[in-house]
């Protein structure tokens, strides 16, 4: 190379990485004045003090206690208060006489997502901006604080006085997004998908199914006698309740989709393209653009509600929850609503979140419990007298604080449904539950006796336990304490083995383990025979699908089907519940710590209408079809 | 020039349909099925046997491997690299196109900062070994080499939110479209992996041209009263070069392929965090395909190397 080659080179890339350097330090200058700012922001100690979470944590706390004896009342005023046969529709509109249309709202999701199908999407995550492309039968209208159950495309509708007939009235004029016509046909056809998804085609199910199945709710059953008119029809031996059966009518789960679609689809929307129609939903937003960092959906113009929507679109982009980049997106502005919020960033008061005037902060009570997974077909932990051991010897209340920092939690605990008015056991009363306290010294001894019964005259002699845990720095956490306490209150020794999620749910499936860190039971229907029968039942003579510990208890599969039949007798059921809480001491076929994991949602003061004063966060949970959300930027 | 060109490319291929094969087998004999947790992220529910088989025919990956196998390899063929197993289903062609032309910016914009950086405080430290400069140069290359890249961006993306209440933008945009955003979403990335870089470039350049400083042609040039500067810009800065052009190669093929830890630090819509994605959802045909990505960038940027290897030292002549 020559020697004038070489020093032009050398020149060109030296300027060159020069101007790149020059734009980047320019870049920077702006975000100085944005610092005086924020440090502006931090002065105002006062309103942080009025922010403080730890004040709403206990105000709400208490309202969530009395979720089980409210939910029955609850359903039923529902009822009442429904407009029925009307000559005039009911539509959703929108609270404060002063919203402003226009604008996309930024909001966060977990993603990318594996499938856009809505029906078989069982976690909130997916449902929450799923719900905004789909309307509902029955909506709950989430800015009241008792989330009532209102009309959407069932305008109106009858229940027999036995309780075994349903005649809902659609809307006339509602369209999907792909331009035809929704009808009575494609309410039968969507409500068939979730109660018998074997219709379209052998396999997967959809998460709101088992609850109407249960109700008593049939394919025979449901008929569609005109252009606008379903009838649910129940055997009157089969009667479980009125609110049993709105709970299923009026799930978010229910989407109603397009009957030509469904079948050409066979009932899973994974494999097509959701652009455009392709979801084939008739909800407030379209669609309209799918890429690696985000979707977006946009107003739907001929959406039946002449009132919503008031945004023009959302966009969804995708992060990860709990993340310290998803507090970063949300203090930074660039989203303007987030769920599942890091627990510390939500609550410590000095924390950006906290410390931000123009930042809400909410929490939402997640309807589901958490427990330790015992293997109860192998290995050691397959005899109960050392699951009870290993209950006897963990400290639930440290368990609890050793997750909080990472995503909060009730103080619940125990087997959830037998304390009436409550979902689980308190922490006072728990210090009465031996398998649920921080361990006595007699709690301990009693342990030690079970072990020894058992077989193992001391910890030392039972074979090494294998703790499994997927990479999650919460759980992880979780499992370093069950080795510890195992180590310490009984001498058992352990190793702790840490999957990715495939490999995770796997050794779940395959019982390659002896305790799991984590085991989530959904809580969000109000009879709990529903989930207790999902998470320690048979199901078909096997497992459940959320039997993770395969518990084969044939007395609790009977108690399960006597509760069920006792929703009308108080005394009956008590009666019930207490023989299947006694079972479930005795068997310990996992060890359930918590109630109510609280997801923290945090969003500007720009966005509006999505809850009132008054309302809790929890509301959302029940949907997120956001036709009333306005922006005020 | 041209045959050795054709042949290294000829040689790259059964490389790289070895490397198909492999990554092609490991996707398969890896245990755990990302199927299990696939309708639930928060597995409360697993799915069932049925349902597994359903999706698993839905996906086509009930059929024979060697069958799986072809179909992907035709796909890669065509250029469309396949199509990913979930969400849309899109052809990953369509991810490289939007996420690789950023970790193609990053990464190449990183390699620059670390010649920018790292040559010149090579160079000091070598021409004045055991001074000040040395020691605060090999300090401070060490502690860079020392501290990791997501650290490194975790510490910035904390900083540049608690002070300034700024991080970079979430959606990705391509420079001719939105350069202002684009530049915003590479700059930081770019910066903690040239900084990075420059620590190793730098260690490199300051060992090679230590070494170089003192051969008999160096001593000669200057026996002969060759100017110090002239000396060793155009006598030992050349030879020494060489190595820190071989690991220049290396490190642009990595940083071309987007680096995973500090791209996911970010939230950055690169390739990196495109394959952590990918290879978390188990979405074999984007991870493959991905792979198969980098192994054709690494092969490219080593034949760059060995190209300038031989623009750069005359003796070196390829053919």
């Amino acid at each position: 190379m020559s020697k004038d080659r070489r020093f032009y080179l050398i020149s060109v890339l030296g300027a060159a990485l020069a101007l790149v350097f020059a734009a980047a330090c320019g870049a920077s200058e702006p975000q100085v004045v944005e610092k005086i700012v924020e440090v502006e922001k931090v002065v105002e100690v006062e309103k942080v003090v009025e922010k403080e979470v730890p004040v709403e944590v206990v105000k709400e706390v208490e309202k969530v206690v009395e979720v089980e004896k409210e939910i029955v009342k609850e359903v039923r005023e529902i009822i009442v208060a429904t407009p029925g046969p009307a000559d005039e529709r009911f539509y959703m509109t929108i609270l404060d006489p002063n919203a402003k249309r226009g604008g996309i709202a930024r909001m966060h999701q977990h993603g990318p997502t594996p499938t856009f199908d809505v029906f078989t999407s069982t976690s909130n995550t997916r449902q929450y901006w799923l719900s905004n492309m789909y309307d509902q039968l029955l909506v709950s209208d989430m800015r009241r604080p008792d989330t009532p159950i209102v009309p959407d495309i069932a305008y109106a509708w009858e229940v027999s006085d036995d309780l075994s007939k349903y005649t809902f009235h659609i809307r006339e004029g509602v369209k999907f997004h792909n331009g035809s016509d929704l009808n009575s046909a494609d309410v039968h056809a969507s409500i068939i998908r979730a109660i018998d998804p074997e219709s379209y085609r052998e396999g997967l199910s959809s998460n709101i199914g088992p609850t109407l199945v249960s109700g008593g709710l049939t394919a025979a059953g449901l008929s569609a006698p005109d252009e606008y008119t379903v009838v649910a029809e129940i055997p009157k031996d089969d009667v479980r309740g009125l609110s049993w059966m709105m709970t299923g009518f009026g799930s978010q789960y229910l989407k109603i989709a397009d009957d030509e679609v469904l079948k050409e689809v066979r009932g899973y929307f994974g494999d097509v393209s959701p652009i455009d129609g392709g979801n084939s939903g008739s909800g407030p937003y379209k669609m309209t653009e799918i890429t690696d960092d985000h979707v977006l959906v946009e107003a739907h113009t001929d959406y039946w509600n002449p009132n919503a929507p008031y945004l023009d679109g959302i966009e969804f982009i995708w992060g990860k929850n709990f993340t310290p980049q998803l507090t970063a997106s949300m203090v930074t502005g660039q989203i303007d609503w987030g769920y599942f919020m890091n627990a510390t960033d939500s609550t410590d008061p000095n924390s950006p979140i906290v410390t931000n005037p123009e930042l809400n902060i909410g929490f939402h009570v997640l309807p589901f419990g958490s427990g330790t997974a015992l293997n109860n077909a192998t290995g050691p932990v397959s005899d109960k007298r050392v699951r009870k051991a290993i209950a006897l010897a963990f400290d639930q209340s440290a368990m609890r604080k050793v997750v909080a920092p990472f995503i909060g939690t009730e103080h619940d605990g125990g087997w959830w449904p037998f304390v009436p008015g409550t979902y689980g056991i308190t922490e006072a009363q728990m210090a009465n539950e031996k398998y649920f306290r921080s361990p006595t010294p007699e709690d301990l001894a009693e342990a030690k006796q079970l072990l020894a019964e058992a077989g193992y005259a001391s910890g030392a002699d039972v074979p090494t336990l294998t703790i499994i845990v997927q990479d999650d720095a919460a759980l992880k956490a979780l499992t370093e304490a069950y080795q510890a306490m195992l180590k310490q209150n009984l001498g058992i020794d352990s190793v702790i083995e840490v999957n990715e999620i495939g490999v995770y749910m796997q050794r779940y499936r395959d019982l390659e383990f002896d305790i799991g860190a984590e085991w989530y039971i959904p809580m969000a229907n109000p009879y709990p025979e529903e989930w207790l029968s999902y998470t320690y039942g048979q199901c078909d003579g096997k497992p459940c699908t959320g039997n993770r510990g395969a518990s084969n208890i044939p007395r609790f599969d009977e108690l399960i089907e006597e509760l069920a039949g006792t929703t009308g007798d108080p005394a009956k059921r008590m009666e019930v519940s207490k023989e299947l809480y006694d079972l479930l001491n005795d068997e310990m076929p996992a060890i359930p710590y918590q109630t109510g994991l609280i997801s923290y949602v945090v969003w500007w003061d720009h966005l509006k209408g999505f809850q009132c004063d008054e309302c809790t966060f929890g509301g959302q949970y029940k949907g997120a079809k956001w036709d009333y959300v306005w922006l005020d930027r | 020039m041209q045959k050795y060109v054709l042949r290294r490319l000829l040689l790259a291929i059964p490389t790289l349909l070895g490397l198909t094969v492999m990554i092609f087998v490991i996707m398969r004999v890896l245990p755990g099925d990302p199927l299990i947790a696939f309708l639930d992220p928060n597995q409360m529910r697993v799915m069932s046997d049925e349902e597994i088989a359903l999706i698993k025919e839905t996906l086509g990956l009930d059929r024979p491997y060697i069958v799986q196998y072809a179909d992907w390899m035709g796909d890669v063929l065509t250029g469309s690299f396949g199509k990913s197993l979930f969400g849309t289903k899109a052809p990953v062609i369509d991810v490289i196109r939007s996420r690789g032309v950023v970790s193609a910016e990053i990464g190449i914009i990183a390699v620059a900062i670390s010649w920018l950086i790292g040559l010149p405080v090579g160079i000091l430290s070598a021409i004045r070994p055991g001074s000040v400069l040395d020691m605060v140069t090999s300090f401070s290359t060490v502690l860079l080499l020392a501290i990791p890249g997501f650290w490194l961006a975790l510490l910035i993306l904390l900083s540049t939110v608690t002070f300034w209440g700024y991080s970079p933008p979430l959606v990705g945009a391509h420079l001719w479209d939105d350069p202002w955003t684009n530049f915003q979403i590479v700059v930081f990335p770019a910066a903690v992996m040239g900084v990075s870089m420059a620590a190793i470039i730098a260690r490199m350049a300051r060992s090679s041209l230590f070494e170089v400083l003192r051969d008999d042609y160096v001593r000669t040039a200057r026996a002969k009263g060759a100017r110090e500067r002239v000396t060793i810009i155009r006598h030992a800065l050349p030879n020494a070069l060489l190595p820190v052009l071989t690991l220049s190669g290396v490190m642009l093929g990595f940083a071309l392929g987007g680096s995973v830890a500090i791209e996911v630090a970010f939230s950055t819509p690169g390739l990196g965090r495109s394959l952590v994605e990918a290879a978390l959802l188990r979405d074999m045909n984007t991870v493959q395909s991905l792979v198969l990505l980098y192994g054709m960038i690494f092969i490219l940027a080593n034949l760059l190397v060995d190209l300038l290897y031989g623009w750069i030292d005359p003796r070196i002549r390829l053919g």
